[in-house]
């Protein structure tokens, strides 16, 4: 199983961490992971701000270098997954654009061969298995209490899973003994970019998510996206300043709680660098 | 706090329905059935000066400088919550980045809004460097007092490895400014 890898900017400057769990994982389970070479920005949420055409060629660029290496791509972060999606879909069907994006491509000796798209969570469904997943895990995460929050790029506007109410980080973590919390806010936005900023109105958002979580006296929450951790739990003291509510919960990052259940240690898991410490569950009669 | 005040028809520019309907996102406006469904999954919306379904009303029916003033544009996170359940197909959340684009290139955006400046310092740092170092691109636009009140977190993160200031750089930068000036014009 080999996949081309891209990893996106911030996963370099602000996830070391996660990313040090994603090579971790990727290596426990047997998955090849090559980084994409000479890779750049998709555009986050702020280059279709400015033009439509450079939000495309940006993505088609890590597209196009991807296909060089193989015919899927690992993409962990979904805000970036979002924008190659996005660029798949819209240059398959506008032609005008297409042709102009292709163009600028080949023009720097770049072919446009589109590849299937794949975030962390579909590469342990699709290519390991929930089964395989379950024997592996021994049940370490028996009496945790979980929250999986999707928050909205993962299945908005496309995914595998249903849109509003999907169910895969469920399934995987049930299958590692965790107790899953029914979270009707899991795939409720986080507030993003609005929230990173520091804006009260987004940060309105994430604190509604961690109250409620909260209030379901969930343990650990476990996320998707590098943003939706970002803003879930730097963000936790600012919100009780803010509403004179404790809504301190660890927040972890799929890969992260993954390898946990795994039986990878803390440390070459980035769990390390949490602001918000998480311990595992003690396990009855043994180690 | 209303921008809309009251509505007058001297306000309608068909053009700007026209220009709307030719953007990639906005072709399906004229489809809106005024349902609601979006403004009421919408989880910002009681932030908004226009309600995503009245954002899409007045859009389409052209009042152009209304829509180009809102805020609402700014405030939507993206979340896809009302794409996803619009009747009518239309890619509410792209018509937002449509509309953003139009009030960034008219400069009519709310001054006070954080996204406008960030968007043009993201697109800034792409450009001249192919990767973005997103902490560096968010202080940039926050200006000196945004900085020093987001400081004891950055501390706190750069004291976990998780916070740099370093600029990342593709092997050629040049040839992605190329390719953005080419498509982009710009
Ligand atoms: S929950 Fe927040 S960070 Fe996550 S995908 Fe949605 S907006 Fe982005
Ligand atoms: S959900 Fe769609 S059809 Fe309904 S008001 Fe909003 S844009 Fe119009
Ligand atoms: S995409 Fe924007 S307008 Fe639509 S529900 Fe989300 S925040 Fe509201």
């Amino acid at each position: 199983m080999k996949y081309a890898y891209y990893p996106g900017c911030t996963m370099k400057t602000s996830y070391p961490h996660v990313e040090k769990s994603i090579l971790a994982l990727a290596k426990h389970l047997g998955v090849n992971l090559q980084e994409i070479e000479d890779w750049n920005c998709c555009g986050a949420a702020e280059v279709v701000n400015i033009s439509m055409e450079a939000s495309l060629i940006l993505p088609a660029r890590v597209l196009s270098l991807a296909s060089r290496i193989s015919d899927k791509v690992l993409v962990p972060c979904t805000e970036c997954l979002y924008n190659l999606k996005r660029t798949l879909i819209t240059l398959e069907e506008r032609p005008s654009l297409r042709e102009k994006i292709v163009g600028a491509l080949e023009k720097k000796g770049l072919k446009w061969k589109p590849v299937k798209i794949y975030h962390p969570i579909d590469m342990v469904i699709k290519d390991i298995g929930v089964e395989k997943i379950k024997e592996m895990g021994k049940e370490r995460l028996k009496g945790l209490r979980v929250v999986p929050y999707y928050g909205c790029l993962l299945t908005r506007p496309w995914g595998d899973d249903h849109p509003l109410y999907p169910t895969s980080m469920d399934e995987i973590f049930e299958a590692l003994g965790a107790e899953i919390v029914d979270y009707p806010l899991k795939t409720k936005c986080c507030g993003a970019a609005l929230t990173a900023s520091g804006d009260e109105r987004g940060l309105s958002l994430t604190y509604h998510l961690l109250r409620e979580a909260k209030r379901r006296k969930a343990d650990v929450i476990v996320v998707p996206c590098t943003l939706c951790q970002f803003n879930l739990e730097v963000f936790q003291n600012r919100i009780k300043e803010r509403w004179g509510e404790d809504v301190s919960i660890p927040v972890l990052y799929f890969t992260q709680l993954l390898g946990l259940a795994l039986g990878l240690g803390e440390e070459e898991l980035g769990v390390d660098k949490l602001l918000v410490p998480f311990k595992m569950p003690e396990r009855r009669g043994g180690k | 706090m209303s921008i809309v005040g009251f509505l007058s028809e001297k306000q309608r520019d068909r053009r700007f329905t026209e220009q709307l309907l030719s953007s990639p996102e906005g072709s399906k406006i004229l489809e809106c059935i005024q349902c609601g469904t979006c403004s009421s999954t919408c989880p910002l919306s009681h932030y908004m000066d226009l309600t995503p379904r009245r954002l899409i009303y007045l859009a389409r029916e052209g009042f152009k400088d209304l829509v180009l003033r809102s805020r609402t544009p700014w405030i939507c996170a993206s979340c896809f919550n009302c794409v996803v359940l619009c009747p009518a197909g239309i890619d509410i959340s792209g018509v937002m980045h449509a509309l953003r684009r139009l009030a960034l290139a008219e400069g009519t955006y709310p001054r006070d809004e954080v996204i406008p400046a960030l968007s043009k310092s993201f697109y800034d740092e792409v450009f001249r460097h192919g990767k973005v170092n997103e902490a560096k691109v968010a202080l940039a636009a926050k200006g000196l007092r945004g900085t020093l009140s987001m400081m004891g977190l950055g501390l706190k993160l750069w004291r976990k490895g998780r916070m740099s200031l370093s600029a990342e750089k593709t092997r050629s930068p040049s040839e992605i400014r190329e390719m953005l000036r080419e498509v982009a014009g710009s």
